[in-house]
């Protein structure tokens, strides 16, 4: 017996001990010391490493909708116009444009010298076989309905384009800034290989796409506008963000993309990069069904969006990141954000008498769709909407739903209410267009039928001057906090994670990369 | 000896399940709302004209009835073929090619580490009930089952950046055959997550066991025998209580196949899990089937090699 405890005591347990240090010793071995480089050691000379949540999705600009899909194929692919950070159209391909009979014709003079890729030597017929493909139903491009205005595509030369538009169209000139119009080759459209091998005239140029785990891009050195310091950049997919802030932390990564506040709440203190706020042309907004029940009565609308506070709901899902807005959410046209609504918003007495006016003074019950996988804080917000409201009386019934059912009741105008996060645009008529005029083609979740809202819009985007466009969606954004087709919230902010010897990154309300080609790391 | 007999009904009901899994995901994802267009547009596919819609549908193979999309599928199968992604157009087997190989080591991996660690610890409490060491592995154990893989795995991941100025990259996943070092230093800490709950479970189960042998009658005479202590516990109880050990070490590792979806998010590794994920995300069918498929197979497969092994540790199986 004795014998068989001298055993136990050291059989047993040193046996485990040993394992136990062994397993130890393994972890030990695979372990760096602080190196602040990856396990690859992918500090090398010219390489930037983007991490991001998700991987791009296809490689065709003009069907992505994905963010980072848009953002990597906007450093490939130039547009005919580009747009700068607060919203002034600036040259991209076409070195200049003029608008003539009225605005009815446009005429772009095309840069010279430039060239695709491949080496092949850019013209006009690359401008509009691009068009062209996007008119074209069968492409299923996401840009044709901004540009149906487009009735004909001239190339009088090899340097000159000609559009012939049923209407005058300041914004048609904004839709051409978006990657979704990227400009490519005639080439690849007849041989079909856009989507496959993209083939751009952007800054960077088209390297690998390992799916799930990263994009690589090699500096242009021939682009028109100065090769890029940056000779490789790699996108790379990190999906989650707390551990993208730890790659950060690492010096693993040069920059990082971030849209969860809680996580970007813990970027702070830290020496090897800084953390950037950047308000985003998106908002935050809960949409009302104004064609079903209550919610005809424009009073009932006004109190919904009178009863909510747009400071509480930031502070409450963003922690405090966010800032309140009215339906424009472009710099280039700032307009009070409450004036039309009849009440201070956050006001609960004023917001409980526009429910009795609208008939409904015991309240209402809305059913609300949420989309619980599209944005980190999409049912933080409903919840607090949803007690805002319950003051006076209008009761909220959440149904959480993923993207799939959320789109699918979303398009059908299955709902009363929903919470979402839109995005925006430069253009006020790109934003609300589609959503508020006759015809277009999101009027049927946007819930409201205005012939005045309609006729702002038509007015603002024939607007061939600046001032009456100014005008005019000043008159916009009163007008539609007046109906209050859904009550607006916050503009989203994005975070940037900027590694501390990176110079020249800057960050965009329309979340492209694009000041990547002037980047460096310096570090 | 594998009886011929054996071996049929073997072969048969896998091929039965193989073709059940099959069907079955093919319907449900089906009937799962939203689809490919929708994955891909979000909102914006409000927007299509039904033209484009109709043209969306044609690139996508949806737009045909499910069964002739189903024949298509196992048509294809046949030859050898898993289709393409509907996302992003690559071939689904080179898609799951590179992604198997990382799960299959992690699990390997995982195992590998919780199988040792776990009978080791399971050894030390079932040695001892009652005692010490017997109620610290007994808590360390409820730790290891109760503490969630993405709270352990992001703590790993943010220790490692805060104490070692270290980031295990997955940039580009390097093979085994490529770099050890680098191999290892993608996937020893992420396996090390992962075996943390599987050592759990081979703990409590290696105790029980051993807990319940150790009073068996055979064990009482080894002792009377005069056998040293380790022996007994090593040649006698423990190879006694090997059977359901290596039962539940195939069903974890079998789980852990289609499993590792938490941990390849923490650590991004570029592995089953997460491909499947995203597929379901997207709605990209063929993917999404090749790899239900292709984990069924291997969790078949290891049921298989998991009853071989119980054949040879437990004659009286043989015989029946």
């Amino acid at each position: 017996m004795a014998l068989t405890q001298t055993h136990k005591r050291v059989g047993i347990p040193g046996l485990a001990a040993c394992l136990a240090a062994g397993l130890a010793l393994a972890l030990t071995a695979c372990a760096p010391a602080g190196s602040g480089k990856d396990a690859k050691g992918d500090a090398a000379p010219g390489k930037f490493v983007v991490a991001r949540t998700a991987d791009i999705d296809q490689l065709d600009p003009h069907k992505a909708t994905a963010f980072q899909t848009i953002a990597t194929l906007g450093l490939v692919y130039d547009r005919l116009v580009t747009v700068d950070k607060t919203g002034r159209l600036t040259p991209g391909l076409a070195e200049k444009w003029t608008a003539e009979d009225g605005g009815r014709t446009l005429t772009f003079t095309l840069r010279k010298g430039v060239t695709w890729h491949d080496g092949e030597a850019f013209d006009s017929a690359d401008v509009k076989a691009s068009l062209d493909r996007i008119l074209e139903e069968k492409t299923g491009a996401v840009a044709r309905s901004n540009l149906t205005v487009i009735d004909g595509v001239d190339t009088p030369d090899a340097t000159t384009v000609k559009l012939n538009l049923t209407r005058p169209s300041t914004a048609l000139l904004y839709a051409l800034t978006s990657v979704n119009a990227a400009i490519l080759d005639e080439a690849d459209i007849e041989k079909d290989t856009v989507g496959k091998e993209p083939d751009g005239t952007g800054p960077f140029a088209w390297k690998s796409w390992n799916q799930g785990q990263n994009v690589t891009l090699t500096g242009n050195p021939k682009y028109f506008g100065g090769a890029p310091a940056i000779k490789t950049l790699e996108f790379r997919t990190i999906p989650a963000e707390s551990s993208i802030l730890a790659g950060m932390k690492a010096g693993a990564f040069q920059l990082g993309l971030l849209s969860d506040p809680s996580v970007a709440q813990q970027a702070t203190g830290n020496d090897a990069f800084r953390l950037v706020k950047q308000p985003s042309l998106a908002y935050h907004a809960l949409m009302l069904n104004g064609r079903k029940g209550p919610l005809e009565e424009r009073a009932v609308r006004q109190a919904i969006a009178c009863a909510i506070d747009p400071g509480q709901v930031v502070q409450t899902a963003a922690y405090g990141d966010g800032a309140a807005t009215g339906p424009i959410t472009s710099p280039a046209y700032r307009y009070s954000t409450t004036e039309g609504l009849p009440c201070t918003p956050g006001n609960a007495q004023q917001a409980k008498d526009l429910l009795a006016q609208g008939g409904h003074p015991d309240g209402v019950t809305l059913e609300t769709i949420v989309m619980t996988d599209g944005y980190s804080t999409a049912v933080a917000e409903a919840q607090n909407v949803q007690a805002q409201l319950a003051k006076i009386g209008v009761k909220l019934e959440l149904k959480q739903l993923t993207t799939a059912p959320y789109v699918k009741a979303w398009v059908a105008a299955d709902f009363d209410a929903a919470i979402a996060l839109n995005g925006g645009s430069y253009d006020p008529y790109l934003m609300y267009g589609r959503y508020f005029t006759d015809g277009g083609s999101l009027a049927k979740a946007a819930g409201l039928d205005s012939p005045k809202i309609s006729e702002l819009l038509a007015r603002g985007d024939e607007a061939t001057d600046d001032a009456t466009r100014q005008a005019t969606y000043k008159e916009l954004q009163r007008e539609l906090l007046t109906e209050s087709p859904w009550a607006w919230m916050s503009q989203s902010a994005d975070y940037y994670l900027v590694g501390t010897g990176v110079e020249g990154f800057e960050a965009r309300p329309d979340q492209a990369l694009s000041s990547l080609a002037s980047a460096k790391n310096a570090g | 000896m594998i009886g011929w007999r054996w071996a049929a009904a073997r072969l048969g009901g896998t091929v039965l399940t193989l073709f059940g899994v099959t069907a079955v995901v093919f319907i449900v994802l089906r009937l799962i709302p939203g689809d490919a267009i929708t994955a891909a547009l979000g909102i914006e596919s409000g927007a299509l004209t039904p033209a484009q819609r109709a043209a969306l549908e044609y690139q996508y193979g949806t737009d045909r009835p499910w069964i002739v999309q189903f024949a298509d599928w196992l048509g294809q199968l046949l030859r050898g073929d898993l289709g393409l992604s509907l996302t992003s157009g690559k071939s689904v087997g080179g898609l799951i090619a590179a992604a198997l190989p990382v799960t299959v080591e992690l699990a390997v991996l995982a195992a590998a580490m919780g199988t040792v660690t776990g009978v080791a610890l399971g050894v030390l409490a079932g040695s001892g009930p009652g005692r010490a060491r017997d109620s610290v592995t007994q808590g360390v154990t409820l730790v290891g089952l109760a503490v969630p893989e993405f709270v352990l795995g992001t703590t790993v991941v943010v220790l490692l950046a805060e104490a070692f100025g270290y980031f295990p990259d997955t940039g580009t996943f390097v093979p085994l055959t490529e770099s050890l070092a680098g191999n290892l230093s993608q996937l020893m800490y992420p396996a090390l997550v992962l075996a943390v709950g599987f050592a759990a479970n081979v703990v409590r189960a290696t105790r029980s066991e051993f807990v319940e042998i150790a009073e068996a009658d055979f064990v009482r005479t080894a002792r009377g025998k005069g056998l040293p202590a380790a022996r007994v516990r090593l040649a006698h109880i423990l190879r006694n209580a090997w059977v359901p050990i290596v039962t539940l070490t195939g069903i974890q590792f079998g789980y852990l196949l289609g499993g590792t979806v938490i941990v390849e998010h923490v650590f991004a590794l570029p592995g089953m899990g997460r491909l499947l994920y995203t597929a379901i995300s997207d709605r990209d069918y063929p993917v999404v089937q090749g790899a239900v498929l292709v984990i069924a197979a291997l969790f078949v497969l290891i049921n298989l090699a998991t009853d071989l092994v119980y054949r040879a540790l437990d004659p009286r199986t043989r015989a029946s």
